[in-house]
Formats: C-alpha cells, structure tokens, sequence
C-alpha cells in the first residue's frame, strides 16, 4: 500500500511539473504582456510602463522568470497580480471557496441523482419509466454544458424569472438579509449553476451503476440474499449497492479533473466568481503570476483527487489489493 | 416527572415562531433598506479604488462617488474658464492677478468618512500623489504644466501654474480627486494597491464604502451626514455579470437597475419592455479606419502616406451603409476625430464623400490598375491588398470590417480581416504591427487632448498615434488653439484644425454610436454628460422597489 501510494505521488508530481511548464510557457509566449495594450497602458508614457515592466520582472529571460516562480512556488509564495497587486494565493483561494461550493453541490447532486437512477436502472430492467429517465440523461451528457447552462438560464431565470441570472449571491440581501434570507438566496444562486454540472455528470455516473447494478443482481450472493427471505429492497441496498462502490469512484475519480474544466463554462455563463471565472480573466489581462498560480492549484487538485480516489478505491475494493499484490 | 422530549418539542416551536417573527421583521426591515438601493449592471469589476490607480469606467464611477474635486463640472461640461464649474469641495476659488495661480478655499463642514476635517493639506498631498513618477499613474499626464500646490492656511490650497492657458480651471478641478493624507502619507507610494486603504477606500464624497468582492459585486451607501447632503438613493451596488449579454439580462430580468450600454438585441428588448427604457445620452467615442503610415504595404514603402491614395479609400466607403448594416441605425456617421458634442465643431463641415467612381479614377492615376482575371487592382506586379485588425471581441467593428471588406473588394482592393484578442489588437497598435485597423477612441471632454492621438509624434513613445500621422497644418492649428484665451477666435482655430485633418484623409472616419443605458422605471436619471453620464448620480431619483 505504502509503495502504491508513493508511486502514485511520484506521478502526481510529474503531472504537475509538466503542467506548470507547460501553462507558464504558453503564457509567455502569447503575445502581449500586462503593460502592454488595453486600458493598462492608455496615458501612461513608454518609461512608466517599462519601469513597471522591470519592477515585474518581466524583462528577465524567461528560464530566470520560471526559475524564480518554481522557487517561490515552493515556499508557498506565488508572487502578486498584475492587475490588482494582490497577492496570488489570496486571489485563488477566494475563488477556489467559491469554486469548491459550486462543483461540490453539482458534484453531490450528481452522484445523488445518477445512483438513484442507474440503480433503479440496473435493479429493474425491465422498467420503461427509468429507461426514460436514464435515455434523458444521456441525452444530456451529449449536450455541451455552455448550452445545457444558457438554455437553463433562457429558461428558468431569465423567461419564467424564478432564479437569478447570475451570480453568487445578491448582494444588499447578503448585507442588510437575516441568515435566512442569505441561505436561501444563496441557495437560488446556487441551484441553476449546480443544476447544469449535475445533469451532465450523473449521466455518467448512472451508466456505471446501473451495468455495476445489473452484474450483482444476477450474482450468487445476492441469490443467496433472496433465497434466505431477504425483501427485494434488502437485498439491493445490503448486498448489491457495497459491491458497486469501486466503479462508481473511478467515474468520479474521473469526473474531478472535468469538474475543474467544465465548472469554468458554467462560472462564466453564470457570473459565478470562481476560479474558472479568475482564470479567463487573468488570462485575457495577461496577468501571469495569477494564470501560472491557478495551474498549479488546478493541477494539484486534479492530482490529489486522483491519489485520494486511487487510495478509495483500493480500501473499499479486496480485489484491487490482491491484483496488485499479484503483480507485484 | 417532567417530560424531557415534550419540554424540547415546546421549546423548539417556540424558538420557530420566534425564528419567524425574527425573519419576517428582518425581511421587512431588508426590504425597507432596499427600498431606494440602485444597482447597476456590469461586465467589468473596478480595477482599484484609489484614484491615481483607478484605469476602468468601473472603478471611476465608484471613485467618483467616493472621493469629491474642487469643483463641480456642470452640464454640459465646458473645459475653459471656471464658468462650467459649482463649488463642490473648495467652497469658492480666486484667480490671480496674473492668472498663474488659483486660491481654493475649503469648504470647512467637508470631513473625511472617518470623521476627520478635510484640509488644504489634503489638496498638495493628493496632487503629489498623482504626478509621483513611482505611483505611475496613468492620469498623471492631465497634470503636465502645473508647477506645484501650496498651503496658504489650513483651508486655503494654491494651484501654481508654469503659464497661462484656457483650460487652467478645468484641468485641476475636473481631474483631481482629493484624497485624506493622514490615512495615506505613510503608505509606500509604490505598494498603494497593498494597503488597508486599498480595500477599505476612505473619502469626503456623498457616499462612502461599504464592501467590494472582487469580480462579484462593489456596494456603497449614503453618507447621510455628508455636508453637501445625503443623496437620494441609500445605496449603490455594482453587480458584475459574465459579459454584456448576461448583464443586459440582469436588468431586463428587472434584478437590476441599470446598464450603460445597450446595444442590438439587448436594445430591442428594451424598447419592447414595460419595466425598463433605454435613456439616449452624448458620446464621446468615434470609430475609424486607421491606418499605418510607416507600414510597407502591397510592396510599396508607407503605402498609406500617399494621400490621394486615402482620399480614393475614403471615398470607397459608403459610412452611411456601414452605420444602418452594422449599427442597426444606434450610431451616426463621424464627422472626424471628435464627436458632435466636441467643443467647435462644425457639423456642416466639408467631408469626402461617396463617389466610387472617382475613387477608380484616382486608382488608375496611381498605376494601381484593375485586372479582369480576378477583379482586384495591381501595379508593377503587386496586388493592392492590406490587411485589416479588428479586435475579435467587438462584435460591431467584426461586421463593420466584413462590410468594408466587401465595398473594398467592389472596387479591387483585397482587404484581410485579422480578428485578434483584445489584448493582442492593443499590443500589435502599440508596436506598430498592422497595416490598417479598426480602432474606436474615446475622447477626453477638453478637445485639445485630440493632440494624443493625431499629433505629429517623434521617438519611440507614440502616445495613442499609432499609425505615426503627420500633419503640420494640423499640429499649428490645435496648437494655437490649446493656448487662445479668444473664444471666437479658439473655436476659428479648432475649426481650421478639424477641417485639416478630414481633408487629408488621415482615417475613414467611420461612426459615432449612439449611447443608450438600460434604466429601470423606477430609477429616474438626471444630468447624464457625455463624460460621465453617472456624474450626478447621487440626485438621481430612485422610487421604492418592487419585490425582486
């Protein structure tokens, strides 16, 4: 286990490394700096904006400016905006709160729905009524999540007007509103952004659970169940649902890394102010520091899930450990 | 024995009706405090909230509340003398016998949000902070011939200036914000963006900070002990939406107040509304084609400083067409580099027309020839061919570009349309990297600040000409303008300066757009200038909400 969870941190470090490099690279290259064109540069003479441009470091090589950002990287410090001197950390963990409510209510809403579906699915096969709901679904997660996000807004926020067009919160209800009311209000913000990750994703989860569902139905232990009296329902939940735990955290093991790149259509459509959001921002004013910062918080995450999923999937799975142990 | 889940039960009702009523009174108190809130829509945040700083509409308008000027621009703005200008800060002002200096006194009532009086020393501070080189403030350059503020006693602050000019008053009074120099003098001047001040801005305006998330919202509310007045609505929010479309819906959605710009389908939508009107006010912005006068073109060395060549280009383009196809008629022709609310123009002023046919003709005079084979014109094996930037994210300068491609092609010039990121199309202006662009400026109310983008520029800092345009008739008149005291005789000049610049061809003056805001029914404005249309918003009037 040890040795699994070593060498599944090793690669977690590749990935990063490769990330980095490559965001901070690209970055670089694409032409146009912070100090150069926009609103950045309108009134301000050739030497103020070269003397920011050198206070920024900007005038260094490139392997200086990457050497310089890898070390302060390391010591947790991942140097300040261009656009509003603030520092990068600060900027990304505010977003990333924001970013982590709004995949994480998307998230439980799609792994709440999909097993709810593919388990009914799987468990009666025969019923037209969910392989509608599970046709509809897949319907969905062949929607691109842009149009899913517009249609929903078109729709419930903008046309019927029972949810905000956009944003976190309203702001004078966050300010002057009893607990209450920020709850709920938050929640109406909420709702449509999580609605529209959720109805893609648990598409896929629903999928992997219903084949999972199918295979234990038919299984010996199961029959047993049902053959010692055990009710339909009991036997379900008691004995088929622990066996399909595994496949069910590889689909989200696998959904984590399109939760960090789906979530930024969903923010930008719906003004949520997340990470995603952050990141086009920053990309659009070139402010580097924020955009290389942002690669490494999305390409850590994206590792440390996948560690964490791998390690889940090994605990709750005997028969991970033992094919390893095998080929090991 | 007492009942231990019973006791819970009664207690947990009790604590829910008093849960309630609690809620209940806060939502009636929320919805009073509300009740007069102005929320304004938009697909930009603030940049900073320090003035010198500040280089977003966002960030000014909220600056502009936050933070009060010597004097007060009335409206319409008028750049010259002090006649255009109420007391705002500096309860009244006196010139100099030699016109080289302005005394303003203080209002004494005037206090800084955190209570403290403000003071004449506020004044000399705010302007060192503005011309500070280590601040690098982008507005530092509207401060270019004042030599110096001085303290004359605690109330009274004295402007010096190195020589007279017309714009004197205006130049101090309209451009600086004064800012408290007790909370800031001990700020590193090239780490303001880092202090307390910066996120916690405090002013002698009529509204004063409240809160600001970034890329989320920016609130501020009524100093109602403010010794100008408590303005009229209690509060006002900036609700930043994910870009123009999802602004516009917020507020035809009725989930906020305004929106500055309306455009197309947004516009459409607003006339069609019961709720929401579209509130036309001046524009200070023009569109044209530009072009690179230092660029080789279609083989030929600075292609486009040959003027009967640009004459020709003008006199291709039908601007009316252009205006009604991609403006859906919410724009006007421009009549030069400045708009119909510029002060001295002339709108009967001599303009290039249409006329395709002597475009062909001088063409042909030029060598550049027509081929039948493929419809384009050519001269010593060359095709007569340029490309033309735009900006991607413009959707109106994208059809703008299709359609003067295609009149272009109509007469054989080969036109590329180069759509390139906005930060991209800034950089490759400011290197000089295009031959020709559609670029939209926005300009200053004084109309000597033209001189930024079309005076003749030397070395390596081009301000705002881009293309390098030389005009010397040009550079004389606006010149001689900027300093006549003259009424007549300084619009006599701008004029001559105007007239200059559109016969030569310097661009295709190509549109004015009309501004129209998006307002709620509730909200009704007053005073919007061109410069500024939210400038007295804190005497707009704002009705109580309905339930959002």
């Amino acid at each position: 286990m040890v040795s699994f969870f070593f060498r599944r941190l090793l690669h977690a470090i590749a990935v990063m490394v490769i990330a980095v490099t490559l965001g901070f690279s690209l970055v670089h290259l694409a032409p146009g700096d912070a100090m150069t064109g926009g609103v950045m540069q309108a009134g301000r003479t050739t030497e103020a904006r070269d003397r920011m441009r050198a206070n920024a470091g900007l005038n260094l090589p490139l392997s200086t400016q990457y050497t310089r950002f890898v070390r302060g990287a390391l010591r947790g410090d991942l140097g300040r905006s261009f656009t509003d001197d603030q520092p990068v950390v600060t900027v990304l963990w505010t977003a990333l709160r924001r970013s982590l409510v709004l995949a994480g209510a998307g998230l439980i809403a799609a792994i709440a729905l999909g097993l709810l579906v593919g388990s009914a699915q799987g468990w009666y096969p025969q019923q037209r009524a969910f392989r509608w709901v599970g046709g509809a679904l897949t319907a969905l997660y062949a929607v691109p999540e842009f149009v899913l996000a517009i249609a929903l807004l078109g729709t419930l926020a903008y046309g019927a007007g029972w949810f905000p067009v956009g944003g976190m919160n309203d702001p004078v209800t966050s300010l002057l509103g009893s607990a209450t009311e920020r709850y709920a209000d938050a929640l109406r913000h909420v709702f449509l952004p999580a609605l529209t990750l959720a109805l893609g994703w648990s598409a896929a989860v629903a999928r992997q659970q219903r084949a999972a569902i199918a295979d234990s139905s038919s299984a010996d232990f199961v029959r047993t169940a049902r053959a010692k009296g055990r009710s339909e329902f009991a036997a379900l939940i008691h004995h088929a649902l622990p066996t399909t735990v595994a496949p069910v955290l590889a689909v989200i093991g696998l959904m984590i890394p399109a939760l960090v790149g789906g979530s930024v259509i969903v923010e930008i459509v719906f003004a949520w102010p997340g990470l995603g959001a952050q990141v086009v921002h920053a990309v659009a004013a070139r402010d580097v520091p924020v955009v290389s910062g942002a690669i490494i918080v999305i390409a850590l995450l994206v590792a440390i899930s996948s560690l964490l999923i791998d390690m889940a999937i090994r605990v709750v799975d005997p028969r991970q450990r033992t094919v390893r142990s095998h080929e090991s | 024995m007492r009942h231990p889940i019973t006791c819970r039960l009664v207690t947990t009702a009790l604590a829910c009706v008093a849960l309630n009523s609690c809620s209940k009174s806060d939502a009636a108190a929320t919805r009073s405090s509300r009740s007069s809130v102005l929320t304004i829509s938009t697909a930009v945040d603030a940049d900073a909230l320090i003035p010198p700083l500040v280089s977003t509409t966002q960030g000014k308008q909220a600056v502009d509340m936050l933070f009060d000027f010597l004097a007060e621009a009335k409206s319409p703005l008028s750049t010259t003398g002090d006649a255009g200008f109420a007391p705002q800060l500096a309860a009244r002002w006196q010139w100099a016998a030699d016109s080289l200096s302005i005394a303003f006194s203080i209002d004494p009532r005037a206090r800084w949000h955190d209570g403290t009086p403000v003071r004449a020393k506020d004044v000399r501070f705010s302007f060192a902070l503005f011309t500070d080189p280590v601040v690098a403030s982008m507005h530092a350059s509207n401060f270019v011939g004042i030599d110096s503020v001085s303290v004359r006693d605690s109330l009274t602050a004295v402007v010096w200036w190195h020589q007279r000019h017309p714009e004197q008053f205006f130049q101090i009074a309209y451009n600086l914000a004064i800012m408290p120099e007790h909370l800031l003098s001990k700020v590193p001047r090239d780490s303001l963006l880092r202090s307390a001040f910066a996120d916690h801005p405090v002013g002698s305006g009529r509204y004063r900070f409240t809160k600001w998330n970034r890329q989320h919202d920016l609130m501020i509310e009524a100093d109602t002990s403010n010794y100008r007045g408590a303005p009229s609505a209690t509060r006002i929010v900036w609700v930043v939406a994910a870009d123009p479309t999802a602004a516009s819906m917020s507020v035809l959605a009725g989930q906020t107040d305004l929106l500055e710009f309306v455009r197309g389908d947004a516009y459409t939508q607003t006339k069609k509304s019961s709720t929401v009107r579209a509130v036309e006010y001046p524009s200070l912005d023009y569109a044209y084609l530009l072009f690179n006068y230092e660029r080789t073109v279609s083989g030929s060395r600075r292609l486009f400083a040959d003027h009967a060549l640009r004459v020709a280009l003008s006199q291709t383009i039908d601007r009316a067409a252009v205006v009604a196809n991609a403006l859906d008629s919410l724009g006007r022709v421009a009549l030069g580099p400045f708009t119909r609310v510029t002060d001295a123009v002339d709108t009967t002023m001599r303009q290039i027309t249409f006329d395709t046919a002597s475009a062909a003709r001088a063409l042909d005079s030029l060598g550049w020839k027509m081929d039948s084979r493929d419809g384009l014109r050519h001269r010593a094996g060359r095709t007569l061919q340029f490309s033309l930037m735009v900006p991607a994210t413009s959707t109106t300068r994208k059809r703008v570009a299709v359609l003067l491609q295609s009149q272009l092609k109509a007469i054989g010039i080969q036109a590329e349309i180069d759509a390139v990121e906005a930060q991209v199309f800034g950089a490759r202006l400011a290197k000089g990297d295009f031959d020709a662009a559609i670029n939209a400026w926005r300009t200053d109310p004084s109309p000597a600040t033209i001189r930024q983008v079309w005076r003749t520029v030397r070395g390596k800092d081009v301000e705002a000409n881009y293309g390098r345009y030389s005009n010397l008739t040009f550079d004389a008149a606006i010149d001689s303008a900027a300093v006549m005291f003259d009424p007549a005789r300084r619009r006599t000049l701008y004029r001559t300066a105007y007239q200059s610049i559109v016969d030569d061809a310097a661009a295709v003056w190509l549109y004015e757009p009309q501004n129209f805001a998006a307002i709620n029914a509730r909200v009704t404005p007053v005073g919007m200038r061109a410069d500024a249309w939210w400038a007295a918003l804190p005497n707009w009037r704002v009705a109580e909400a309905v339930a959002r």
